[in-house]
């Protein structure tokens, strides 16, 4: 079943009268419970593509489908409900709420889906023992590394079991321990419940818990191999 | 201004500018740099420039108001006394002209004077011209020697000729034409002059009119309707052939010189009088008028500094926000300069540097705005004030160059310190991004290790402050706040910081609210600084004491809007934005619970001092007194005083121009006393009215209070019970004004004993101020009453009340009837307080709209600082209705505070003034509710559109450029 569909998608950014030309038609297909990593040197378009895969962003032309539902008939709130229950987002940094303890920024997506309290932080707190975070529940996230901080996130964009995670280099930011933990947590979770994972990362290990890897350049797909390449 | 405090602010103003131009040429880079920064944005600076420039233009406002208030008040004295400095008077009661004669053969007083007159003049009830058919009551008819008054200044005749009027006849006079005009008269007129001891003994005397005079110099003495004629011709309108009531002295010296040597005269006349056996008044009037225009416009400015400060104050904030928002759009220029190597103590003075030069700016551009709101408030101030005020003549805008110079150096001075502290928040916000997340610790800051010894410090200081004069200003506000937080840091190495708190809070609060509670007016600058003050204390200390139980009030809230099925997620994340970014909650709590606090004050003044015109007049349009009873008022019999007949009759009354009337007796009771208290700051005297059913049919007041089981008609009956009496909502008693309530009972002296009588009702009403009982009754303890002596009219349908009232008076002319038209009676008893509630209108309009716009900035604010945080609650699902809910929850939760502190401490702080305050009419103390929840609605309305606008801006952006942006 296809998962993610992107026909001709172009994203031109307009920088003081300047077209920079992040997307050039790209045309992509992923399948239900696919791990696909996308490598490519900086500033080749990846982050961008992610953004307009997932919704977070709008490509100048081209449709990206998901489960089938093309992203540009969906209005905002549709939008966002779809998000809330359906997918799951990791960033580089700054990805977690900073006036929030570990274990509400854990549940708040659940609360959005509208879940009741007790049963969000029933499911919040065993997400977090599953990442063994539990004695940090109840700290901000300035107190926890950034390894953890990034476990945390991951914890929160899991915890509404999405069909598909969006995320841009989750390691990036992380030392070799913490990136190795994260990859580990990753490739767990993506056995265990055969979600679908999309990846940006430079990080060589990353890209070898992927089933696929896409490689990017100037905004375009380089090339594509089914198994990854090291 | 007093010249210390003027040097003093000179010299700060001058010490702060040497300051900062020293800190210009040691920094010459930065200071271009600063500069180059204002032309290059010119938006900003231009924001920066209107923010700041808000607070010079109140201040020099309120400045130039009070100088136009002075000037016109003192204006008003030379005009209405001219040449006169001293007047010699016997308590009002004629005396002989040999006390002149004297007075004026004493060699010392005539060395230093240039004049001395004597006169006899008084009030008459009505003049009659024959000629236009006009009547006009109220005229003061005053007899000169016009040739010893030569030396006052001629009369100034209506074709620009001079006269002295020496060549009056006894039957000729002369009008100034404030009583032309009245009159319709002109020369050649026959004026015919009614006047008696009492109604049986009026008599009319026919003069002609021989000049007309312009109103200015001694014709617009008093600034009455006058009617000037020979000293004799007085003496026989008066019968009091050979007196004189006045002798009029004038000093050497001009208009305006001669008051000065005042004391001199006054000590020289009172010698000159003291072998008489009568005891002489010699009043040093001019003097005394100058002193009283200066009284009045230190009170108006002491009223208006106190008004002003509050805008001053949430103008500061305004600004400091301003000020940071603004920084934010800069950041990455700032992260460089600080990446290159400048210091944080150089990104201050970058701000600063800009700051001050807008600053400048500001502060010229405010001095001279603040001339249009003084014109704006003068003209407030005349539009409220009804003709024939004290001071007569309306007001005149004045102000010097003083005035303009203060307001710059002050609004210079405010502003640099806003500037200063705005520029050290934001070199400290940049350095905290850079450690970004340290930011969000919940705990409050630790304390820092000096903290008990700076308590320590604050304590002794405080006790030193109360020490050396426990009466002064610093004394009473100061030192009990020092005292206060010296306790309290103290107190915190012990006790929970939020216990403390709490208590220095509420301390605060309670000291506060006394002083503001045992202050009396704002007759002096200290006691309007000290009562400005104590309120700001006050809704500061309660601003305190809800931010630190901001927590359990959160959960309140949230519990509240849980019931109201708001979503969790949307709850969660904004519960812990308000509470740690307390600074934000702060400012908004504070900046709205002025705002709040001011607007409640101002309504619930304006409603106590200002109800509604209507409920005082009972549906009747007239109230007309006589000084004989009248048994009908609608059967007119013309009657001719004397032999001398008009040569024309007098229009005369239609029984079909009243509607309807009721005749009341009325009676003066002594000594009334309520539940055996005596009456609040009313005297002991009373009017008693004897009703009858008509009364009780027409009359539209409603009952405020009846006794339980009562309904109006049957309250209205019992007055015929000789137990009962009904009286109007005007009556307090006891030491703090308890308004009067049915079953009180009530008490005054009657024949040989104490009548007393239980209350059956309160009108709700007090434009009568008595009590009413049944004719039968009144007649039982006021044996002297004969009829009806007052009279509530209700015009017809077609006729005017003013003309009415006129004919009225004309067609009762011998029964000495008086007809005033109730609506005007009754918006003259408010005319002070309306003046009052109108400046404070003025002042409120700036304080909501620069609060309010605070609001707005202070919500711009977060959502550039959350930008980011906004794009991550996207990404996890939050709708663009979510986020705006979000950033309302905030706002909304701070609304709720500062409307819980400013309701609170706005009731306490009206009724404080509503007990203090001296006026003319006491009436009980209400609540608006409906306005008092309109106000609130607003308040509530505009901070959600201000909050609104900018968080639908960010909910907008797309969240991969929210996330994007910081990195
Ligand atoms: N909001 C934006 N405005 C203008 N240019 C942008 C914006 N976002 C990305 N770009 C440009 O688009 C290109 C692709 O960026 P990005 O997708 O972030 O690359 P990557 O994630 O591969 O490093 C870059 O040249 C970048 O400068
Ligand atoms: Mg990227």
């Amino acid at each position: 079943m296809l998962m993610v569909e992107a026909h001709r998608v172009h994203k031109i950014y307009e920088l003081n009268g300047l077209k920079v030309y992040a997307l050039k038609d790209v045309n992509l297909l992923i399948e239900k419970g696919d791990m696909v990593a996308i490598m490519g040197p900086s500033g080749c378009g990846k982050t961008t593509l992610l953004n307009c895969l997932s919704g977070l962003d709008e490509p100048t032309s081209g449709i990206v489908k998901i489960e089938g539902i093309p992203l540009a008939q969906m209005n905002d709130n549709e939008l966002s409900e779809y998000r809330a229950t359906r997918m799951g987002f990791i960033f580089q940094s700054f990805n977690l709420l900073p006036v929030l303890t570990a274990l509400e920024n854990v549940e708040l997506p659940l609360l959005v889906a509208g879940i009741n309290e007790k049963e969000a932080r029933l499911r919040a707190l065993s997400m977090l023992s599953s990442v063994d975070l539990e004695e940090w529940a109840h700290h901000k996230p300035f107190e926890l590394s950034g390894g953890q901080q990034q476990q945390v996130a991951v914890a929160r964009a899991l915890i509404s079991r999405p069909a598909i995670i969006w995320a841009d280099e989750p390691t990036g930011n992380l030392d070799s321990a913490g990136a190795d933990q994260i990859t580990a947590l990753l490739k767990r979770l993506n056995k265990a419940n055969r979600q679908t994972f999309v990846i940006v990362t430079h990080d060589p290990s990353v890209a070898k818990i992927a089933d696929r890897l896409i490689s990017m350049k100037d905004g375009a797909i380089l090339s594509e191999s089914a198994a990854p390449i090291v | 201004m007093y010249l210390p405090m003027y040097l003093a602010l000179l010299g700060c103003a001058v010490t702060v500018l040497l300051l900062f131009a020293a800190l210009a040429v040691t920094n010459k880079s930065i200071f271009t740099m600063g500069v180059r920064n204002i032309i290059r944005r010119p938006k900003s600076a231009a924001i920066i420039v209107g923010a700041l420039l808000v607070s010079t233009a109140i201040i020099s406002g309120s400045l130039v108001a009070s100088s136009s208030l002075g000037y016109s008040v003192v204006k008003a004295t030379y005009d209405a006394l001219g040449n006169v400095d001293e007047t010699v008077a016997l308590n009002g009661q004629p005396f002989n002209y040999s006390v002149y004669q004297h007075v004026a053969a004493d060699s010392a007083l005539t060395n230093n004077t240039d004049g001395i007159s004597p006169s006899l003049y008084g009030g008459v009830p009505s003049v009659d011209d024959v000629t236009s058919g006009i009547t006009s009551t109220g005229v003061t008819l005053v007899g000169l020697n016009f040739t010893l008054d030569a030396p006052f200044g001629d009369f100034v005749l209506l074709n620009g000729t001079h006269t002295n009027a020496s060549d009056l006849t006894s039957s000729q006079v002369l009008i100034n034409d404030k009583l032309a005009q009245d009159l319709d008269a002109h020369t050649g007129d026959r004026l015919v002059v009614y006047y008696g001891e009492n109604a049986s003994s009026v008599k009319a005397y026919t003069f002609s009119v021989k000049y007309i005079a312009q109103n200015e110099g001694k014709a617009q003495y008093e600034l009455n309707e006058n009617l000037f004629m020979q000293l004799s011709a007085a003496q026989a309108v008066f019968q009091h052939e050979g007196q004189i009531n006045e002798i009029r002295v004038s000093n050497l010296g001009d208009v305006e010189s001669g008051a000065a040597k005042s004391g001199n005269v006054s000590a020289l006349l009172t010698q000159a009088l003291s072998g008489s056996s009568q005891r002489f008044d010699v009043n040093p009037v001019k003097q005394d008028m100058l002193a009283a225009a200066d009284a009045s416009g230190a009170q108006f400015l002491n009223l208006l500094v106190a008004l002003g400060t509050f805008s001053v104050i949430t103008s500061a904030m305004l600004i400091v926000n301003v000020f940071v928002t603004l920084s934010e759009q800069r950041r990455s220029e700032l992260g460089l300069a600080r990446a290159l190597g400048m210091k944080r103590r150089h990104v201050i003075f970058l701000f600063l540097f800009e700051g001050v030069t807008c600053a400048l700016l500001a502060a010229a551009i405010g001095s001279i705005l603040g001339i249009g709101i003084g014109a704006g408030l003068i003209d407030t101030l005349n539009a409220a004030t009804t003709a024939g005020s004290p001071a007569g003549a309306s007001l005149v805008l004045h102000y010097d160059l003083t005035d303009l110079l203060t307001a710059f150096l002050i609004g210079l001075l405010v502003a640099v310190a806003t500037v200063a502290f705005a520029s050290y928040r934001i070199s400290r916000l940049n350095i905290v991004r850079a450690l970004r997340n340290a930011e969000n610790s919940e705990q409050a800051p630790r304390l820092p290790r000096g903290a008990p010894v700076l308590g320590v410090g604050l304590l002794v200081f405080g006790f030193i402050v109360y020490g050396v004069s426990p009466q002064s200003l610093a004394a009473q506000v100061m030192a009990p706040t020092l005292i206060i937080f010296g306790l309290a840091l103290v107190a915190l190495r012990a006790i929970k910081r939020q216990q403390v708190l709490t208590v220095a809070g509420a301390a605060l609060v309670l000291y506060n609210a006394g002083m503001i509670f045992s202050t009396s007016g704002f007759n002096n600058f200290a006691t309007a600084v000290s009562f400005t003050v104590s309120c700001l204390l006050l809704v500061l200390g309660a601003v305190l004491v809800v931010l630190v139980n901001a927590t359990s009030l959160l959960k309140l809230f949230s519990k509240a809007l849980t019931r109201l099925k708001a979503s969790q997620a949307l709850i969660r994340p904004s519960s812990a934005y308000c509470l740690q970014k307390r600074e934000t909650l702060g400012t908004t709590v504070t900046i709205l619970s002025l705002v709040i606090f001011l607007m409640i004050v101002a309504l619930v003044t304006a409603a106590v001092y200002q109800p509604d015109i209507s409920q005082q007049t009972g549906g009747y349009d007239i109230r007309a007194t006589s000084s004989t009873p009248l048994s009908n008022l609608t059967t007119l019999e013309v009657q001719s005083p004397t032999s001398e007949s008009p040569a024309k009759p007098v229009a005369l009354l239609n029984a079909s121009d009243i509607d309807f009337y009721d005749g009341l007796f009325v009676a003066n009771a002594t000594g009334t006393s309520i539940n055996g208290q005596a009456l609040y700051q009313q005297g002991s005297e009373t009017n008693v009215y004897g009703i009858d059913a008509n009364f009780s049919e027409h009359a539209q007041y409603g009952f405020k209070d009846t006794l339980a089981d009562f309904n109006s008609s049957e309250v209205w009956n019992l007055v015929n019970n000789p137990h009962y009496v009904i009286v109007d909502s005007s009556y307090l008693y006891g030491p703090n004004g308890t308004q009067v309530s049915a079953g009180d009972t009530i008490s005054f002296n009657a024949g040989n004993g104490t009548a007393r009588f239980l209350v059956a009702g309160v009108l709700d009403e007090y434009y009568l101020h008595g009590i009413f009982m049944s004719k039968q009754q009144m007649q039982h303890y006021f044996p002297e009453v004969k009829g009806d002596t007052l009279f509530l009219i209700k015009s017809a349908s077609g006729m005017k009340p003013i003309d009415l009232s006129y004919d009225l008076e004309r067609g009762y002319k011998a029964a000495g009837l008086n007809a005033f038209l109730i609506s005007d009676e009754v918006s003259q008893m408010m005319t002070q307080s309306q003046q009052f509630f109108q400046l404070t209108a003025t002042y409120l309009g700036l304080g909501l709209i620069v609060g309010i716009a605070s609001v707005g900035v202070v919500t711009v604010r977060s959502t550039i600082e959350r930008r980011q945080e906004i794009g991550i609650m996207r990404a996890i699902g939050f709708s663009r209705g979510l986020v705006v809910k979000s950033l309302l929850f905030e706002a909304t939760f701070a609304t709720t505070l500062a409307a819980a502190v400013g309701l609170s401490a706005g009731l306490v702080v009206s009724y404080a003034i509503y007990t203090n305050l001296n006026q003319t009419v006491k009436v009980p103390f209400t609540i608006p509710i409906v306005q008092v929840i309109l106000v609130l609605v607003i308040v509530y309305l505009a901070v959600a559109i201000c909050t609104a606008i900018p968080a639908r801006n960010v909910s907008r952006i797309l969240p991969a450029e929210a996330i994007r942006y910081v990195e």
